[in-house]
């Protein structure tokens, strides 16, 4: 949840998480804003794990998604921008 | 393709305490300094600066303080590369660096290099420790310090050390439900035996103490309940975290029978004290020893904190888990030695020398600090035989286990056979954990255990971030052919 | 050291490599519990740091023999043993870049089809069909072989050790073979160096395979082996969805890349030759790797995870010496396998065996024989001819 009290934020923006819009503000990274839409968990392992926020610093690889088309984008160190597209990672179609 | 490497006199990876302390210490002594650090400000973990669309002018005193030294930094003409990750670390002091948000390949070569990569949060491996809603303390303090953001609405913080004291305050000053914090050592009792020792160590400390107090009153005041000698042993949950046991621990951090108790949250925070980050200390082939107060393996250093590999020196955290007084005092000394070397100045040994007594007066209080916040061996028993180790690749611990047992006992051999550490995260966050198990599978001591090997890249990058480098070396090493 | 350990053996193998486990395990399946003696632990030096090609193709004649019959064995060896290997046959392409290379690869495909190797030479336009994911202007067109493939070499190479340990071998790890004894022209024993002592073996029969350590141990027992270290580098990238299944290889760029099981695709490069055992990667190899992106466009965008180096134990011919040793009885070599050793392993542990217990292999090998460096052979009865 964001917090309320005594805080400004940046411009609004919209991200899409799979197609669904989602209101994040500028100076935001992705995670942080997919937290805030109420999501837990962002990636699903190849053998069906839920994932999500872990370190927070860049150093797991937990929370990565596919960023405007490039894999394995760390969304807690990458800062939202009008119109950018979120892929979820799913299991590879061999590992179904 | 191949532009000239880019040259600085002195080259410093890492921009928290020890990093800009080093910079602005080298830089104010003459020296051309460049800055490469991961994040898109300056400040690192400790001065962790809020992101500049909620509050450009921080004014709580470690943005503040690392927002002055940054500023120091600049004004004494250091270049900062931000959001810049080093991958490679090469002969005669070059480092690889990839620039993220111009996808940038960047060869650096300097004279001297100062490493202050800082730690990785200690985690531990229990029954359902991957749920979605378990995250680091560090995690928490990002959303809260940076996003300005709660990570849930029923938090409980579990580990040991200060941090996690006062990451609690601040959930609570935020408006979040802090539900528990378990502190899994007995700080209080280690005190009481020693408190010659203590009052040594903690003289000159005024500024951490009165941190510790007013973080303590702040829980005290909302009713947030500190278990001393308490932690987790599992979490639970579907699709994320809805409830973690807990239970009373014995000196050895084995849970005491009978004592299990199960507390709603969302949200659990761990941190068990830090690793050093070596991964660019082993590239460079820098001599490390086994030093389990300071977080485990950490490079040998002269007294100007210069390794065996000449003109590189490892600074803060990252040398040796000390805290940032600590780290920004050897940052200073680094900072003055390597330009001491690079500008061939003498006059600065009496500002390195100077520095001294601060030094051990920061050294004297880590030592205290490390036996009190050190996690027992329950702490690495946790793991049921189907609970990951390796989060990347899904490895079990019974697959571990069962692997050393067929033979594969050395850290490269379980990576090799079970894919352990072989994911995105290279290892940094089951590392730990793999070589406890190695070591009680085994009987082998931690320090004979060792670690994963660090491999070029240290980050995932790119393919072509591969072709900046210059490629002199092949066509010598095949015309030799 | 603290204590001498004294035990006897049929057979010792020195070397836990594909090739010594392979022997130990085709002895055991006979009923010969060997012992074999590795100084760190299962397949940790070039059988599990290499490409994982398990090709027939682009071979000399001899290798190719031993290659095919080795494919044979690699079709049936998880089955056989349980273990999984991620063997498949997804093919192997040569391409060429030049008129030249393609003139070698149609004189090299006449001899494979003549042996019995079925292979296809594509022109541009059939290379562009059958494998759209080069960028082609590259190349004026390739060699294929359908049925080579590859394996995951460490998972094979402990998946073999793993099946002789289960046959009746006995695999010591940690275990340093520091010298072979020798009397009257005849090998007596192994000295080893465990982490309890020193162990002594007594044994008729030592099956040295040793990969790129094999020189300094033989000379303890007077064999001089020229083999020297070369380095190959492997890079691994972040998963991706599949898009090809071939190991793919061009000499002309000195660099191959083939998929893994899980998404990952290896690239790796020829060999250099800075006669080193440093399995760090150093600078220059890295742009060479990086040239695999501008043969397959899709792996542009994708991240490299890691590398390394293997060592390879080459021989000036760059073909491996397998056999007996003249003039010293009992002693048996397989070794310099010069990069081309993990997809013979198989085959040849299986020839050893047939060595100990029928006297000679199915496969005749005398051109192999340590013999052919005539001049770089020291008998342990005359020590006089030294010259390298």
């Amino acid at each position: 949840m964001r917090i309320e009290a005594n805080t400004r934020r940046g411009q609004p923006v919209t991200i899409y998480v799979d197609g669904t819009p989602v209101q994040a503000y500028t100076g935001e990274t992705v995670a942080p804003a997919l937290l805030a839409s109420g999501r837990r968990a962002w990636r699903v392992t190849p053998w069906g794990e839920p994932r999500g926020l872990f370190c927070g610093i860049g150093i797991c690889f937990d929370c990565t998604a596919t960023v405007n088309g490039v894999p394995y984008v760390r969304t807690c160190q990458t800062p939202v921008a009008e119109g950018m597209v979120i892929e979820t990672e799913r299991p590879l179609e061999r590992d179904q | 393709m191949n532009p000239e490497p880019v040259h600085t006199d002195i080259a410093v990876v890492g921009a928290g305490p020890a990093g800009l302390s080093a910079a602005v210490a080298a830089a104010v002594a003459g020296a051309s300094v460049t800055v490469i650090d991961a994040y898109s400000q300056p400040g690192g973990q400790y001065f962790r600066q809020p992101n500049p669309a909620v509050d450009p002018d921080p004014q709580e005193p470690r943005p503040r303080a690392g927002r002055e030294l940054r500023h120091k930094a600049e004004a004494a003409g250091v270049r900062f590369l931000n959001r810049t990750v080093v991958w490679g670390a090469f002969e005669d002091l070059r480092l690889a660096a990839y620039r993220e948000d111009t996808a940038q390949a960047i060869e650096l070569q300097a004279d001297a290099i100062i490493l202050a990569p800082g730690t990785y949060e200690r985690v531990a491996a229990f029954p359902g420790w991957t749920l979605p809603g378990v995250i680091t303390t560090g995690a928490a303090q990002t959303l809260l310090k940076e996003q300005r953001l709660l990570p849930g609405q029923r938090i409980i913080l579990a580990g040991t050390g200060p941090l996690q004291l006062v990451t609690a305050a601040a959930l609570v000053k935020a408006g979040a439900q802090v539900v528990a914090v378990l502190e899994g050592a007995s700080p209080g009792e280690a005190i009481l035996r020693q408190p010659g020792q203590t009052l040594a160590a903690v003289w000159g400390q005024s500024t951490r103490l009165k941190e510790g107090w007013q973080s303590w009153r702040t829980l005290k005041k909302a009713g947030v309940p500190y278990h001393r000698g308490w932690g987790i042993i599992a979490a639970e949950g579907k699709d994320s975290l809805q409830a973690v046991r807990i239970a009373r621990l014995d000196r050895q951090w084995r849970p005491i029978p009978g004592t299990e108790r199960r507390l709603e949250a969302d949200t659990l925070c761990l941190n068990y004290g830090f690793t050093p980050a070596t991964e660019l200390a082993q590239l460079f082939g820098v001599q490390l020893h086994w030093r389990p107060a300071q977080g485990g393996f950490v490079p040998r250093r002269d007294e100007q904190m210069q390794t065996n590999v000449p003109g590189l020196f490892i600074v803060g955290d990252g040398a040796g888990v000390g805290g940032a007084e600590l780290a920004m005092v050897e940052g200073q000394i680094a900072g003055l030695a390597a330009a001491r070397q690079v500008l061939g100045d003498s006059t600065l040994t009496r500002r390195i020398e100077a520095l001294q007594p601060a030094l051990r007066r920061e050294q004297r209080f880590q030592q205290f600090y490390a036996r009190l916040f050190t996690p027992g061996p329950g702490l690495d028993e946790l793991a049921a035989g189907d609970t990951p180790i390796c989060r990347c690749e899904g490895v079990s611990k019974a697959t571990i286990v069962q692997t050393i047992h067929a033979g594969a006992d050395t850290m490269h051999a379980v990576k090799a056979v079970t894919r352990c550490g072989m994911g995105n995260c290279q290892g940094r966050v089951c590392g730990p954990l793999v070589a406890a198990i190695l070591a009680q599978e085994t009987g082998q001591s931690p320090e004979r255990v060792g670690q994963f090997r660090a491999r070029t890249p240290i980050f995932p990058v790119p393919l072509t971030a591969f072709t900046v480098l210059t490629t002199e070396g092949a066509e010598s090493a095949e015309s030799r052919n | 050291m603290r204590e001498i350990n004294s035990q006897q053996a049929p057979v010792v193998i020195i070397g836990g490599g594909i090739v010594g486990s392979a022997a130990a395990y085709y002895l055991a399946r006979r009923g010969v519990k060997a012992v074999l003696l590795e100084k760190n632990t299962i397949g940790v030096e070039a059988s599990g740091r290499n490409g994982g090609g398990v090709r027939a193709q682009c071979r000399v004649r001899i290798e190719r023999r031993l290659a095919m019959a080795s494919i044979k064995l690699w079709e049936g060896l998880e089955a056989e043993t349980g273990m999984d290997m991620e063997y498949t046959q997804g093919g192997n392409i040569r391409l060429a870049a030049t008129e030249a290379r393609m003139a070698q690869l149609q004189a090299e495909a006449e001899e494979e089809l003549a042996d019995g190797l079925y292979v296809e030479l594509w022109n541009r336009d059939e290379l562009r069909r059958r494998a759209p994911y080069l960028d082609s202007d590259h190349f004026i067109g390739a060699k294929y072989c359908p049925t080579d493939g590859v394996a995951n070499p460490i998972l094979a190479t402990w998946g073999i050790a793993a099946a002789a340990r289960k046959a009746g071998a006995t695999l010591l790890t940690h275990t340093e073979a520091v010298s072979i004894e020798t009397q009257a022209g005849q090998v007596t024993g192994v000295t080893a160096r465990t982490p309890d002592g020193i162990l002594h073996l007594e044994t008729p029969r030592v099956i040295h395979a040793a990969g790129v350590h094999t020189p300094q141990l033989a000379q303890t027992s007077g064999v001089q082996i020229p083999i020297k270290p070369a380095r190959v580098f492997v890079a691994v990238t972040q998963p991706v969805r599949p898009f090809f299944t071939e190991f793919v290889s061009t000499h002309d760029f000195g660099v191959y890349f083939r998929p893994a099981r899980k998404g990952h695709v290896h690239i790796g490069s020829v060999g250099i030759f800075d006669e080193t055992f440093d399995k760090s990667t150093p600078d220059y190899a890295l742009p060479r790797l990086a040239t695999a992106a501008r043969l397959v466009p899709a792996l542009r965008g994708v991240s490299f995870l890691r590398t390394w180096a293997g060592i390879l134990a080459m021989t000036p011919d760059h073909l491996p010496v397998i056999g007996p040793v003249d003039g010293l009885e009992g002693l048996i070599l397989a070794t310099g396998f010069s990069g081309h050793g993990f997809c013979l392993g198989p085959i040849v542990g299986k020839l050893l065996s047939e060595m100990i217990l029928d006297g000679a292999p199915s496969i005749n090998l005398d051109a192999l024989n340590l013999s052919r460096f005539a001049s770089t052979v020291q008998s342990p009865t005359s020590p006089s001819s030294n010259r390298l």
